[in-house]
Formats: C-alpha cells, sequence, structure tokens
C-alpha cells in the first residue's frame, strides 16, 4: 500500500519536472521574452544577478594578493591616463553626468566618481576591483580588460578609482592628461 | 532566436570596447594626448595643499617642467599670456 503511495508520488513529480522543462524550452523559443536594454528586469531578477555577481567575485577574487604601494603617485599618474582614455566614456569623470553608455547601456556602468569607498574591508575592495577590471562582467558592457593589459597596468587604475570621487575637474585634468610634450611617464 | 541574436549578444560588447580602446599600448594613446592644463594649479591655495597626499604629489609631478618654466618674477612681462594665466594673476591682485 505505502509502496504504490510512493510511486505515484514520484510519477507526479516526474511529470510535472518534464512539463516545466519543456515549457521553459518552448519559452526560449517562443520570442516571448522581451531583449531590448531598454526594457528592465523585475525587482526580483536583478536582485538574483545581483546576487549572483557579488558572491561570484567575491570568491573569485578572495585570494588576490593586494600591492602594498597602491598610494604610489606614479600609480595613480598611470591608471589615470588609462581611465581617462578607456573607461570614462562608461563611468564618468569630475564634470560630467552622463554620457550615452551611461543612458543606453543596461545594466548601467556605476558612475566611478561617486561611488565613494564604502566597505568596511579594504582588501576586499581592493580585489573586487581588480578582479573586475581584468576579467569584466559577463553580460553587461563591462569588458575584460586582462588581454593587452598586463596586472600592473590593472592595479593602478584599481589605485586611480579609489581617489577619483575626491578629485576636481582641474585636479582630474592634470592627473589624467599624457602630456604631449612631457618627458614624465610613458 | 537564433545565431543572429546571440551573435549581437557577444558582438556589441566587443563593438563598444573596441570603440573606446582602439590602442592597447600605452604608446599609441599619445595621438591624442592632451598637455596638463598646469596654469589652473597655480591658482590653487598653495597653504591648504597637503603635499604629501599622493594625489597633490602626483599633480606637483605632472606640472614640474611647466612650473620651472615660469619664473614668478618674469610673470608680468613674459607673452606666455593664455586663460589659465589671467586668472592666476586675478587672484594675485588679492594677495
Ligand atoms: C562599454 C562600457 C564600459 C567600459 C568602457 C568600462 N566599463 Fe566598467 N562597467 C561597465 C558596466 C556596465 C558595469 C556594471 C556591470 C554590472 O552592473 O553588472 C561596470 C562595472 C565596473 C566596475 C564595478 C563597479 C562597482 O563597484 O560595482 C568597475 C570597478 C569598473 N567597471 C571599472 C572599469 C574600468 C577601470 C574601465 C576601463 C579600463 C571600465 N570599467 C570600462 C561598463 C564599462
Amino acid at each position: 500500500m505505502k509502496f504504490i503511495k510512493q510511486t505515484s508520488y514520484f510519477k507526479h513529480l516526474i511529470i510535472t519536472l518534464v512539463t516545466l522543462f519543456i515549457t521553459a524550452i518552448a519559452f526560449l523559443y517562443s520570442g516571448l521574452y522581451s531583449m531590448g536594454a531598454d526594457d528592465p528586469h523585475y525587482d526580483v531578477t536583478t536582485w538574483a544577478l545581483e546576487t549572483l555577481r557579488e558572491s561570484s567575485i567575491a570568491r573569485a577574487s578572495g585570494d588576490i594578493q593586494v600591492p602594498t604601494d597602491l598610494n604610489e603617485p606614479k600609480r595613480l599618474l598611470k591608471g589615470g591616463a588609462d581611465y581617462n582614455d578607456m573607461c570614462a566614456g562608461c563611468h564618468l569623470k569630475p564634470g560630467t553626468n552622463e554620457t550615452d553608455f551611461t543612458l543606453g547601456l543596461y545594466p548601467s556602468p556605476p558612475a566611478l566618481t561617486k561611488l565613494t569607498f564604502n566597505m568596511s574591508d579594504e582588501t576586499a575592495y581592493y580585489q573586487r576591483n581588480f578582479w573586475i577590471i581584468k576579467h569584466g562582467i559577463k553580460a553587461s558592457g563591462m569588458p575584460a580588460w586582462a588581454p593587452g593589459h598586463d596586472d600592473e597596468r590593472i592595479w593602478n587604475m584599481v589605485a586611480f578609482i579609489k581617489r577619483l570621487p575626491e578629485l576636481t575637474e582641474e585636479q582630474y585634468q592634470v592627473i589624467t592628461a599624457r602630456g604631449k610634450s612631457s618627458s614624465g611617464h610613458h | 532566436m537564433n545565431k543572429k541574436f546571440y551573435m549581437s549578444l557577444i558582438a556589441l560588447p566587443l563593438v563598444f570596447s573596441v570603440m573606446t580602446v582602439q590602442a592597447h599600448s600605452e604608446a599609441e594613446h599619445m595621438e591624442n594626448a592632451e598637455d596638463p592644463n598646469c596654469e589652473a594649479m597655480k591658482g590653487m591655495d598653495h597653504s591648504k595643499m597637503n603635499m604629501s597626499d599622493p594625489v597633490m604629489v602626483a599633480m606637483m609631478e605632472q606640472c614640474k617642467d611647466k612650473m620651472n618654466d615660469h619664473h614668478p618674477e618674469n610673470n608680468k612681462s613674459d607673452s606666455h599670456g593664455d586663460e589659465g594665466k589671467k586668472k592666476h594673476s586675478d587672484q594675485d591682485d588679492h594677495h
């Protein structure tokens, strides 16, 4: 008696799972999902994706060795020049509040000019930013910069980003300018 | 839904990154390099600057060549007249 009940329970379970699976596949092919970047996720989807992102990055970046000389002015200069060339279009610079990228990308690139350091753990903050810049973020506009850029260059940008929110427009200009004529840094 | 769609999912970020990067090496970035606007720095209140702050040191480093060109005693007579300079001498008058 008990045995019969159990088999019918499993039968129902399997039928339900198979139906769900087929529905999911049918949905993928139906074209009903709205893929536009201008059509935001449900809150629950956003929550799920952000939780996935943060847990993944925290786990992957936990062992990264943070250099001890991130406060070196030289790093700010190199990182600043690279930031201005490669990142400001999406992540802004002092004095700009939006670009086509901040308006159009979804998820929208955060304004790194406003994102002040607010993690209690400074090491984790550095590790997270380094990992994100090096590997990028899947299915977002954030590229991986490892191809073509060695770790040192990435650390320079990590160092620069930490100070970026405090910079005035003038300070930003002086620090990020590569200088046609200056023999300073290359 | 289909290959085309997935391709664009991959291609779009690629296009963006290529547009913003274009050059990988630092040397290649030099083509449209800007000079640091060091005149702006001269107008700053030096007494409020913290000389041990890396941001400050980095700015001094960027401007050290410029700073040496402009000998303060020549300020009135030399011909490097540009807008940054004007701002600077306005402030000088208040000292
Ligand atoms: C094409 C646009 C684009 C460019 C160029 C770009 N990013 Fe991003 N970046 C993004 C987007 C979009 C996100 C957010 C992804 C997300 O929310 O999942 C992001 C996220 C980040 C984050 C994480 C911010 C946080 O705290 O959540 C950092 C750090 C970052 N980018 C650094 C950089 C640096 C450094 C560069 C230049 C080397 C750069 N990005 C270039 C689009 C861009």
